[in-house]
């Protein structure tokens, strides 16, 4: 088991390297000139002579050829040094550390909704198949998952600051300090989320009770005379529960890089939207390191799943 | 069994989120603790409060100060009565829409900068940000120039020391001008063109500064009087160039004590500020708000006291909401430079030929932009955009490209396009940057030209790409948005016009224009500058150099505790040194 | 148990099998997938709209109204209009062409693409498939949203180059699907023996593999228009995409829509439930198809 997950690490590498790689040449492609921007600023106010321009770029490293750049950054990044942002001229550990935490907050707050609400509701839908209540439930799932996020949350701010005179949080205020207030500032946008990922997961659950539902050994059960309670949770939802898991350990991966959508439109300060502004600011040492950070912790919780899975499941055996 | 507890699981949930919009906060009751403690207006202080005259700077003898042209119809300046009393303290809070990465004045580009923490630095000279907009002392008491208009002398005020104590000198100044204009590695310095014709700076003693400039320059003083001129600290900026980006040590009226990017900056009084008696408030307090509809309701729930100040200003929405509910919010209007031009690129065909440039100001109608684009909120202005320096109205408003086309003029506008070899029209592309603004007017020019046969394919992208895209000249048209600080026509005229100007992305050279904007800059005399850059801007406006659109009106809102204070973003008007609170 | 059960019962009892006739038909498709029905129904009706969008709408999208910015719904504008004055009920009717356009044509490129790969990975298998898989890995290792912007935003602005950045994200979920389809189907006997016989490899994969991929492939890529046709849209709110003033259910929810959202509603929520339309017919729509398809569930 120890020589499998030391091999699925190792093969972590060259994923991490093409896809630093990819954005660090997607990134140099894009039209536009990072000194150029920094020295006419957000409103265009500022003139850029091509003295400064050239000083600029040369103070950037930017006059270097590509390959140059990518390799002593990938030098940097196994000296632990992250590099500094073009922006704000602080360290990318520092920006990353004030943004991070409120991203996977909302990931967190949103798992555990959707694990709450949708788990439940999938095992319902399942046990009651074809009834109102499940024809329901299968609505309001496909609804979450396919209406658009950005729609339904610009509705629901629509209607929040419409009925309850609501605004979006002007500082957020850390949970630490004042969990309560935290809370309610995050608590919508952790909906939202949770609505679109409790549909995938309360469909997953509903297709795999079903599944499970119609094995041999649930039928011996039920003719056994167990009850309900028994058969279903001793034997069915253990079953169904394995590859819920694994999609719920992968959608927090997606949920973290997904959060682009939900941070715009409540206006909070996350990997989501610092990633929209990196590339439009062009702030290459940012976004490198974003995505570094996105590839790995994908790669980890994949990882993790699979290993939770073999700890579940004691047919399955990784060599 | 488990069916029930499902069931309970999901009606919990549902109750929980149900109870959490119950406890969102309502709207925030206006925050009744803005006042400082004791209010001053009653009975303690010993000292009466200075009166407006005594703590506002008074011109000083020496050369008259420059009177820079005043916008009509600005904001009307109401300077308190003599009999009004100024009350002390209070907080004020406003906002601003983007994350100002750093805060070293000397780098900044953004009027937001200043906004947050401008208000803790000086200037050499300022504009007299109560109304006047003349050119008045700051740092410096008074000042001297030669009869040949090229050396400078500035005698300093006394009893000026930065934040942390030491003393200020005019080693100061030298340091700070020469920063601007040589900038240290690290440092972006985007003015360092407009003070290029110093020549040499001399400091003769502690409280003098002497400046040579290389050439006549008419537009010094009012650049070095610019808000982003500030005077920042030699004995820190020395040992690290980069100190001040996340903090602020100046000689101003506050300091600030917290800077938190992209959340909020707050300031308080500082009570060594060698104009003594001033500031009046406690303090300041901006927040960074990025979302348009979070600013207008911050404004509404006095969360934050004003907008302007590098801020958006109103939109005529808002502006109805404001008069419809009656809320106590003082609506002051003006016209800044900020505008919207079509660049014309000069290069190549089409629109090398002058036929065609003139069948598009055939087909331009600005009024009709200003109508559908903004609601009317706006005045066709011509290639100078400020009012008194620019050409009569009246006889603007005459020539094709700024009047309403008639069918004559469409219909001769077909005839020069054939004329030039284009029956067929012509498509071209158009660059531009995403913002409403640009967006929307773009599209309205669009429709304009498409009314003659010119088919424009709009191409909206982020500012890197967009000023790649002005560089290279890929493009036939392009559409730049316009905002000089300075409405001085060596801010507003030269980097746009003149041949290989900064700004002139389309590369339009006349060498009559070049002519006449180099005499203008280099006449003293007022009345024949303004002969000069009349001149110069007929033959732009002749020769279709570009065209500008300009939506520029805008719409402050401030509560009506705020006085002493009138936002303007075309001098910089950022300084709170005379805002008080009237509560 | 259930009621597929007791559909199987009703079949074999019937001498005249109720699913004679057209109308026999269509009752039969209501009773046994009505949810498929109503899906297939609103995107026929979204497809029509599409179609017929000049007859249907009362005005050009592009054309502007002078001084009736921000007009509430009337009988001259339904919907009322958007910031420039121009017809929003219009718009919404012409925007259903960008979307369904770039839905159909990427979902159509980026399964092929990822179905061509899945299934030589599959059936290949050993380092072709290792290398394939890393690829895929990496291209899902991106946050989905952030590769698409990345793509038009290299690549430019434009209808075509949105297409092009969809389908590249939809290869993944092909090339997964089908790689286990063709896993699954190599293990078969009969492909077995048709290999022992001496079949090429083209031969088999043509006449064996590709039949057993058939459904797999119609489940992904009706799964994936909705979502596809999402992520346009969402590509367009965040600002890339169609440029002006082409009418794009996305763009207009984004920008003056959502900044008028309280003062004019109308702007942002039209076309939302449009897009929300469009997306949930063609999603009820793939789960059926899903569940009549699916060789697993119809076993029971």
């Amino acid at each position: 088991m120890r020589a499998y997950v030391l091999r699925r690490m190792l093969m972590f590498i060259p994923v991490l390297i093409a896809a630093s790689a990819l954005i660090f040449a997607l990134m140099r492609v894009l039209p536009g000139d990072v000194a150029l921007m920094i020295l006419v600023g957000p409103g265009g106010e500022g003139q850029a002579s091509p003295e400064a321009l050239a000083k600029l770029r040369a103070d950037l490293g930017l006059d270097q050829p590509v390959l140059v750049q990518y390799l002593s950054w990938l030098n940097d990044v196994v000296h632990l040094n992250l590099g500094t942002s073009y922006a704000s001229g602080r360290t990318v550990v520092t920006e990353l550390s004030q943004r991070l935490p409120i991203t996977i907050e909302l990931a967190f707050l949103a798992i555990i909704m959707t694990m709450i609400v949708a788990v439940p509701a999938g095992v319902v839908s399942a046990i009651r198949q074809n009834t109102r209540l499940d024809y329901l439930l299968r609505i309001v799932s496909v609804a979450g998952l396919t209406m658009p996020t950005f729609f339904t949350a610009t509705l629901l701010i629509l209607l929040l600051v419409t009925a309850f005179h609501w605004l979006p949080p002007i500082e957020l205020v850390g949970l630490f300090s004042n969990p309560v207030e935290n809370l309610t500032q995050l608590v919508w946008p952790a909906v939202m989320l949770a609505f679109y990922h409790g549909a995938v997961i309360s469909r997953m659950t509903r297709s795999q009770m079903l599944e499970v539902l119609r094995q041999d050994y649930v039928r011996t059960a039920w003719a056994k005379g167990l009850g309900e309670r028994l058969v279903v949770v001793r034997h069915a939802l253990q079953n169904a529960l394995l590859p819920v898991v694994t999609i719920a350990g992968l959608e927090f991966g997606v949920l973290v890089g997904g959060t682009v959508v939900m941070e715009t439109i409540f206006v909070l300060p996350g990997i989501g939207s610092y990633i929209v502004e990196s590339i439009r600011t062009r702030d290459y040492p940012v976004l490198q390191a974003i995505i570094l950070m996105l590839a790995c912790s994908y790669l980890v919780i994949n990882l993790l799943v699979d290993l939770c899975y073999a700890w579940l499941d004691p047919r399955i055996r990784y060599t | 069994m488990v069916y029930r507890i499902s069931r309970l699981l999901i009606s919990s949930s549902a109750a929980f989120v149900l109870v959490a919009a119950a406890c969102a906060p309502a709207t925030p009751a206006p925050p009744a603790t803005q006042a400082a403690p004791a209010p001053a207006s009653a009975t303690v202080s010993p000292a009466a409060p200075p009166t407006p005259e005594q703590a506002r700077p008074t011109p000083l003898p020496g050369r008259a100060p420059v009177a820079p042209p005043v916008l009509a119809p600005g904001p009307t300046p109401t300077p308190a009565s003599a009999t009004q009393q100024i009350k002390r303290g209070g907080v004020l809070t406003g906002f601003h829409q983007t994350v100002i990465q750093n805060i070293d004045m000397h780098s900044g580009s953004s009027l937001q900068v200043l906004s947050i923490a401008g208000s803790s630095y000086n200037q050499i000279l300022q504009y007299d940000y109560q109304g006047t907009w003349q050119i008045v002392p700051d740092l410096a008491e008074k000042w001297e120039v030669t009869p040949d208009g090229k050396t400078f002398t500035f005698t300093f005020a006394k009893g000026v020391k930065w934040h942390d104590g030491v003393p200020f000198t005019s080693e100061d100044a030298k340091f700070s001008l020469d920063r601007i204009a040589h900038p240290p590695k690290g440092i972006a310095s985007p003015r360092a063109s407009s003070i290029d014709s110093i020549q040499k700076m001399e400091t003769p003693d502690p409280n003098t500064l002497k400046i040579t400039l290389g050439t006549v320059n008419a537009a010094f003083i009012p650049i070095i009087a610019s808000g982003f001129f500030k005077i920042m600290p030699r004995h820190i900026l020395e040992k690290d160039p980069g100190a001040l980006k996340t903090k602020a040590v100046g000689t101003g009226p506050f300091k600030v004590i917290k800077y938190e990017p992209g959340v909020v900056t707050e300031s308080v009084k500082n009570p060594d500020y060698f104009v003594k008696g001033l500031p009046y408030l406690d303090g300041t307090k901006f927040l960074t708000i990025r979302d348009s509809a979070t600013q207008f309701a911050a404004l509404r729930t006095k969360r934050v006291l004003i907008t302007g100040q590098g801020s958006r200003g109103l939109s005529p929405q808002e502006e109805e909401v404001i008069k419809r509910e009656k809320l106590p919010i003082k609506l002051m209007y003006y016209y800044s430079t900020r505008g919207q031009g079509v660049v014309i690129n000069h290069t190549q065909p089409p629109f090398n030929d002058l036929r065609v440039r003139k069948a598009l100001a055939l087909a331009m109608d600005p009024q009709e932009v200003i109508d559908t684009a903004v609601e009317g909120q706006g005045k066709v202005i011509g290639p100078m955009s400020v009012d008194e320096w620019g050409m009569p109205r009246a006889e603007l408003t005459k020539l094709p490209g700024y009047r309403k086309p008639s069918a004559a003029d469409l219909a001769e506008a077909k005839k020069l396009l054939a004329e030039a070899g284009y029956k067929d029209g012509i498509k071209t592309v158009m660059p531009l940057r995403s913002f409403e603004i640009e967006v929307k007017v773009s599209q309205v020019l669009q429709q304009q030209l498409a009314r003659i046969g010119v088919n424009v394919q709009l191409r909206p992208m982020d500012d890197a790409a967009f000023y790649d895209s002005m560089e290279r000249r890929d493009w036939g048209l392009g559409f730049l948005s316009i905002s000089e600080a300075i409405g001085d026509p060596n801010m507003l005229l030269l980097p746009y016009w003149k041949t290989n100007g900064s700004r002139n992305y389309g590369k339009f050279s006349d060498p009559e224009v070049d002519k006449l904007l180099d005499a203008q800059s280099a006449e003293l005399n007022e009345k024949k500058r303004l002969e000069l850059v009349q001149k110069a801007e007929r033959i732009l406006v002749d020769k279709v150099a570009g065209f500008e659109v300009t939506p520029g009106k805008y719409i402050v809102g401030l509560w009506q505790e705020v006085k002493g204070y009138f936002p303007h973003d075309v001098y910089n008007s950022h300084r709170l040194d005379w805002a008080w609170l009237d509560q | 148990m259930s009621a597929q059960g007791s559909a199987i019962v009703q079949e074999t009892a019937v001498i005249r099998p109720a699913g004679r006739g057209f109308w026999g038909r269509a009752r039969k498709m209501w009773r046994d997938q009505p949810l498929g029905v109503v899906g297939a129904a609103l995107v026929l009706l979204m497809v029509a709209v599409a179609a017929f969008a000049e007859v249907i709408a009362p005005y050009s999208p592009l054309m502007t109204h002078r001084g009736l910015s921000f007009a509430p719904p009337s009988l001259r504008f339904w919907l009322g209009t958007d910031e420039l004055g121009r017809d929003v009920l219009s718009r919404v009717l012409y925007g259903s062409r960008l979307s369904l356009y770039v839905g159909l044509v990427s979902v159509f490129i980026g399964t092929s693409i990822g179905a061509v790969v899945g299934v030589v990975s599959g059936y290949a298998g050993k380092r072709v498939d290792i290398l394939l898989q890393r690829i895929i890995d990496t291209i899902m290792a991106f946050p989905t949203l952030i590769l698409a912007l990345a793509i038009v935003a290299v690549l430019g602005p434009s209808l075509d180059n949105v297409v092009i950045a969809v389908s590249v994200v939809l290869i993944p979920r092909g090339a997964r699907v089908l790689r286990s389809a063709a896993l699954s189907v190599k293990e078969n006997p009969y492909v077995e023996a048709a290999r022992a016989i001496g079949c090429s490899n083209t031969r088999v994969l043509l006449r064996h593999v590709a039949p057993q991929c058939v459904a797999p492939y119609i489940i992904v890529a009706t799964a994936a228009i909705g979502w596809a046709i999402t992520v346009e849209a969402t590509l367009n709110f965040l600002g890339v995409g169609a440029p002006p003033p082409t009418p794009s259910w996305g763009a207009m929810l984004s920008g003056a829509g959502r900044q008028h959202l309280e003062t004019s509603p109308w702007i942002a929520i039209s076309p939302g439930v449009a897009l929300s339309l469009t997306v949930f017919g063609f999603s009820l729509l793939g789960d059926s198809l899903r569940d009549v398809l699916d060789p697993r569930l119809r076993r029971a």
